[in-house]
């Protein structure tokens, strides 16, 4: 294989996503009369390739080999190999994200058409260029092209959740967004330079490799260098800002309730992947070895996350807002699993010690992400479904949609359950697998603060459900809604359903996804 | 006196401080883009001294390299904000972050 062939298999999705990006910005400059409709679908093809893309790159083995031992034989350039990484991590959150923007996409088309009037193709572009920016998020290495992908993601963001122009809540929402965006980015990259005063180096894996060595030989109590310590933390703000940890969570309320609906979803659902993947990148794959210093850090964080989002959901009554607390108590959820980490996961994603089992919290992580996703995708179609309809999300809209539309009542009440953690929906097992881990690490504190926390989440989403099956419908009329919503919606609900009751081949598949590194030349240190 | 690292290090900290303390005090949204980007030079500042005294090889210039990419970020970050400072001064005619309070719990 040639450079050329290696380059386009490495970086395909992220090329095919650039190509149409681009495209949707130039096509309305050639055609302006052509319908709005076909820069939805051209997004959603762009979304379904890159998948398709994604899916070959892991299920290709040859190919695999072959880039990998192109990176041994450094045919691929060390620019490339030093900054962007194509292993499980990478591949497995891009497939997270992708499946979670198709769904956006299917839900767009038509609150676009109901809601914006001018600037369409752009929406849409950005939409493209933002997953754009994820993927590339997912898969950096090294501390530049790292800070560049989140900062690309970030700017597409504050643009889309700015876009419906007349109304001021969405500006309000973008504002307070950007404000603490450039805040806490500006305090990671204070971060970076700290870290890159302690370790010379901007390669996240050379600086694991600086610090392995005094690892094995302290043990765990390996006390890290204080700049870099310090820079760590800085850096929990910006990426803790990415996926709205308490306490870097202050845009997220306003930001959902004011974005358009589906740049919500997606703030909450691709952005949050790529975000707690990238947490999970630099805190335990990059800087594992110093998790003696992070571990209790995030731990804390954690107990304070979940336990905001969930006792503040209870007092919301418009029905965006409260998915916003709710999804910062997923991220207590999910960094349950991150503080469940021990230096022996890092050695065994290095291959240096044999795989223990069921102790190890990161698979639990994806697969807890992977079910997240549908459920919340499959809640904020049918949001949308209801918002197209009613021209409100507060929760008087949702009284009486048993009668009003039983599918779309069901379908929120399954997504909802899967949030609770229901058996056998996704959420439940997901749960099960992180509060085990933090189990077998000694965190049994955190693991009893997650099943109170799943408690009090059953009241605030259980009062929708009360609100849409035993309330008197507001009107009478039927809530019908296009194909694309409801499929979304079904589709959200049967991916948790699926990933919940094949729950075996799901977890198996998250860890292998973890451990069959396809591309990770980085890891065989200098 | 020779000006060393530790000069350096205590001016950009000097610099990040007045950023925060600019963002946490001041109510125009204005002030507060201009205090991230005094954040974002003291990063500019740190990235830059620590490349020229604790790179031995002059010839690697990560930080420089860094602290370019950091101003081509301030770029596009001030463009992006000053637009939806604009866009909130067309639709609530006020840019004092304190009055803008649509959107509360």
């Amino acid at each position: 294989m040639t450079f050329k062939d290696l380059f386009i298999l490495l970086l395909g999705p992220e090329l095919w996503l650039t190509f149409l990006g681009f495209f949707l910005f130039t096509l309305d400059l050639i055609f302006p009369r052509a319908p709005k409709k076909v820069f939805g679908l051209l997004t959603l093809l762009a979304f379904v390739g890159g998948l398709v893309l994604v899916a070959a790159q892991v299920l290709s083995p040859d190919l695999a080999d072959e880039v990998r031992q192109a990176a041994q034989e450094n045919r691929l350039g060390y620019w490339l190999v030093t900054t962007f990484s194509l292993d499980g991590l990478a591949t497995f959150s891009k497939g997270a994200i992708f499946i979670g923007a198709i769904l956006i996409a299917l839900v767009t088309v038509d609150y676009v058409e109901k809601n914006l009037r001018e600037g369409i193709p752009e929406f849409y572009g950005l939409m493209v260029f933002s997953v754009l920016a994820l993927c590339f998020m997912v898969s950096s290495v090294e501390l530049i092209t790292l800070f560049l992908a989140i900062e690309f993601a970030s700017i597409s963001s504050y643009i889309l959740a700015a876009y419906l122009r007349g109304d001021p809540k969405s500006s309000e929402a973008a504002m307070k967004y950007f404000l603490v965006g450039a805040t806490t980015t500006a305090a990671g990259l204070y971060g970076m330079s700290l870290i890159y005063a302690g370790t010379g180096t901007t390669y996240l894996y050379e600086m694991t490799a600086q610090f392995m060595p005094q690892l094995g030989e302290t043990g765990v109590a390996f006390s890290p260098p204080l700049p870099v310590l310090i820079g760590l933390l800085m850096m929990l703000a910006t990426l803790g800002f990415k996926v709205a940890m308490v306490p870097f969570h202050g845009w997220c309320p306003d930001a959902y309730e004011g974005a358009p609906t589906p740049i919500t979803a997606f703030l909450s659902v691709a952005s949050k992947i790529a975000g707690m993947a990238t947490l999970m990148r630099v805190f335990a794959s990059g800087f594992g070895p110093l998790s003696a210093g992070w571990v209790p850090i995030l731990a804390f964080l954690s107990l304070v996350t979940m336990t905001f989002g969930n006792l503040a959901a209870l007092w919301q009554t418009n029905v965006k807002r409260l998915m916003a607390y709710s999804s910062i108590s997923q991220v207590g959820y999910l960094l349950i699993g991150v503080a469940a980490f021990s230096p022996s996961d890092f050695q065994t994603l290095l291959g240096m010690s044999t795989f223990q089992g069921s102790e190890m919290a990161l698979p639990g992580i994806f697969y807890f992400l992977l079910g997240y996703a549908f459920a919340n995708m499959g809640a904020f179609a049918v949001i949308i479904w209801v918002e197209n309809w009613e021209g409100a999300t507060d929760r008087e809209s949702f009284e009486g949609l048993a009668q009003r539309s039983p599918v779309a009542a069901a379908l929120l009440t399954l997504s909802f359950l899967s949030l609770i953690g229901i058996p056998p929906l996704a959420g439940f097992f997901g749960k099960f697998f992180l509060f085990g881990a933090a189990l077998s690490r000694g965190l049994g504190w955190l693991a009893i603060a997650g099943v109170v926390n799943s408690v009090i989440s059953a009241f605030y989403y259980l009062e929708v459900v009360r609100r849409m099956y035993f309330f008197p419908p507001r009107r009478p009329e039927r809530v019908s809604t296009s194909l694309m919503v409801s499929s979304a919606a079904v589709l959200g609900v049967v991916g948790a359903f699926a990933i919940g009751i094949l729950t075996e081949p799901a977890y198996q598949w998250a860890m292998a996804a973890f451990f069959d590194v396809v591309f990770a030349p980085n890891i065989s240190f200098r | 006196m020779e000006i060393g690292l530790s000069h350096y290090l205590i001016l950009s900290g000097l610099l990040f401080a007045i950023g925060i303390y600019g963002i946490l005090t001041r109510r125009n949204a204005i002030a507060l883009l201009m205090c991230v980007e005094l954040m974002l030079n003291a990063v500019n500042i740190n990235l830059v001294a620590i490349n020229r005294f604790l790179q031995p090889d002059w010839r690697i210039m990560t930080g420089q390299i860094f602290a370019a990419f950091v101003i081509v970020l301030a770029a596009a970050e001030a463009c992006v904000g000053f637009a939806l400072v604009i866009a909130i001064y067309r639709n609530l005619n006020r840019i004092n972050v304190d009055e803008i309070n649509l959107l509360k719990w």
